[in-house]
């Protein structure tokens, strides 16, 4: 059985896609058969991060469809073995996409061996987003450290909790992860952006990872290359790191604040700490 | 079957064609704010899209002062201050009509004018004294507290939720208390008949006693609400005393004040 993951934020432009390719790209260097699903439909991003845009032929909608099959419609990725993307359309109405449809596909991905389905979220609470949450077992919830980010994330968590097959069918609920993108530990100290404590503290879900603002983010996504491939640069390194502690490995978070040592003592005391009182 | 058979009709029998006994109570006060029942329907529609089940064919009375202006009862007697009731032109039968599109079921009018109380009886509403929590403010004032309006009691076995209210998410605990074992976080709602009890913070919504309970309450470990209500009477963010805030707290009616506690 695939094991299905959501990359979801509520708030568009947060980096959902820019960490589905890269945690597709990464698990599938760690020897996992992965496929990355772009469920943005009319505005089909994913395949130009990874870059293979040119080769796409079919798309979702069209598997969905049944105007094309699952393998016609699946691109293998040219840098990465076990590496593969399933497009959106440009040119299809969103409600072409269906709850049946979607999943007949997860379905068949799982009898063709894939370990691993990255569902690349559109923004919203709306339908499309729904339709990518789904069939999903884990969800990575993307924020970045900003108020409005920091809502839309916990709206998003609530309808995890409510609005997906696992919720619906009384099953164990989906596991959530938080991963804080475009974070400047800087800023955060300043106070021109919430620190990932705060926004901890809000959603109180387990933190995944922390990716900092980096140029190489944008350096990659031009050349069409997940960044998780760079993972000499500060941004895909801290990639790589997520991708292996989803997969189990113990790393210490990085890009969190140097001086910032007490975070892991005061976030985990037992005893519940007022954001007023101090 | 069996039970039905009880309201069969039968001519022959000296059981009398009606009796009268038991009480029947508990109405939701509805407040009409605005005299345009268009507006009011679309109120209702938005409240409904939020909570469907909470007013599902609900029996409801109205209280029209926020239109028509107090009657004077509503002024206080004995004080020789009397201010006529000057209704708003707007029919109270569209006012019926337009709740009654929204699922509700007007049964009454709260302290009517003469000329609503008219209007009332040719719709077949009964006019009451002493509009909803007020009715409890009558033995105050010396007057027995109205039967009709008394609040549900809580009895049920309370709502309990291990998860997080999360911002966009009404829980609604009807007839009985809601616990809930986790943050009420911004833009989330916790709604119940009863009691709240919050086990973390309260940054959301807390509306306890919806359908009246004036002894109802909401506790929390810590008060960072958007709003608290107890029985309709409400306090928003800034009007949450400053040493509360952030603090363990309880918010309970005192009268009709609302009043923050210490836990
Ligand atoms: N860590 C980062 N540092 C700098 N720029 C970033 C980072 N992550 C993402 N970006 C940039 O932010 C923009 C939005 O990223 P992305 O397209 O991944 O967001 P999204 O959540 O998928 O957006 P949408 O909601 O429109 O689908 C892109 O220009 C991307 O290059
Ligand atoms: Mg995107």
């Amino acid at each position: 059985m695939a094991k299905v993951i959501v990359v979801t934020s509520g708030k568009g432009g947060v980096g959902k896609t820019t960490t589905s390719a890269s945690i597709a790209a990464g698990m599938a260097l760690e020897g996992y058969k992965t496929v990355a699903i772009d469920f943005d439909v009319g505005l089909r991003n994913l395949d130009l991060v990874m870059g293979c845009e040119r080769r796409v032929v079919y798309d979702l909608v069209s598997v969905v469809k049944g105007e094309a099959s699952l393998r016609q419609a699946l691109i293998r990725d040219k840098r990465v073995e076990n590496l593969h993307i399933l497009p959106a359309s440009q040119t299809r109405d969103k409600e072409a996409l269906d709850l049946e449809g979607v999943g007949r596909v997860v379905k068949e991905l799982g009898t063709m061996g894939f370990d691993y389905v990255v569902c690349d979220s559109p923004a919203g609470i709306e339908k499309g987003a729904q339709l990518a949450m789904y069939y999903a077992d884990e969800a990575i919830v993307v924020t970045n450290p900003e108020v409005s980010s920091v809502r839309d994330s916990d709206r998003i968590l609530g309808l995890l909790d409510a609005k997906t097959q696992r919720a619906i069918e009384g099953r164990e609920p989906i596991k959530t992860h938080l991963l804080v993108t475009r974070y400047s530990p800087a800023r955060a100290a300043s106070g021109e952006m919430l620190s990932v404590d705060d926004i901890l503290e809000l959603l109180g879900i387990e933190l995944l990872g922390v990716i900092p603002e980096s140029q190489a983010v944008l350096n990659a996504s031009n050349q069409g290359a997940p960044v998780v491939l760079e993972s000499e640069t500060d941004a895909g390194g801290a990639y790589l790191d997520v991708v292996k502690r989803f997969v189990g490995e113990a790393l210490p978070h990085r890009f969190l604040e140097p001086e910032k040592r007490g975070f892991f003592s005061r976030f985990f005391s037992p005893s519940p700490r007022s954001a007023f009182a101090g | 079957m069996g039970p039905m058979q009880a309201y069969e009709p039968d001519p022959t029998s000296e059981t009398p064609a009606l009796q009268l006994g038991g009480m029947v109570s508990t109405f939701t006060v509805v407040k009409i704010e605005r005299a345009d029942p268009a507006a009011v329907g679309v109120a209702l529609q938005e409240m409904l899209a939020r909570t469907p089940d909470l007013f599902e064919d609900a029996p409801v009375a109205l209280d029209l002062s926020g239109i028509d202006g107090p009657t004077d009862r509503s002024v206080g007697e004995g004080d020789g201050l009397r201010v006529a009731a000057r209704p708003s032109g707007v029919s109270l039968g569209d006012l019926v009509r337009a709740l009654r599109a929204g699922g509700l079921l007007p049964v009454a009018v709260c302290d009517p004018s003469n000329r609503r109380r008219a209007e009332a009886r040719a719709l077949g509403l009964a006019s009451l004294r002493g509009g909803g929590r007020r009715a409890h403010r009558g033995s105050e004032t010396g007057e027995p507290a109205t039967e009709d309006l008394s609040p549900v009691s809580a009895a049920g076995k309370a709502l309990t939720l291990r998860h997080p209210v999360r911002g966009g998410q009404v829980v609604y605990a009807e007839g009985t208390d809601a616990v809930v074992l986790g943050p009420v976080n911004p833009g989330g709602e916790v709604i119940a008949d009863g009691h709240i009890h919050i086990y973390g913070p309260l940054r959301g919504r807390a509306l306890a006693g919806a359908h009246g309970d004036l002894e109802a309450r909401v506790f929390c470990q810590r008060l960072e609400a958007e709003l608290v209500s107890i029985a309709g009477v409400y306090l928003q963010a800034e009007q949450l005393p400053a040493p509360y805030r952030g603090q363990p707290a309880q918010v309970f009616l005192d009268g009709e004040t609302l009043v923050v506690g210490d836990l």
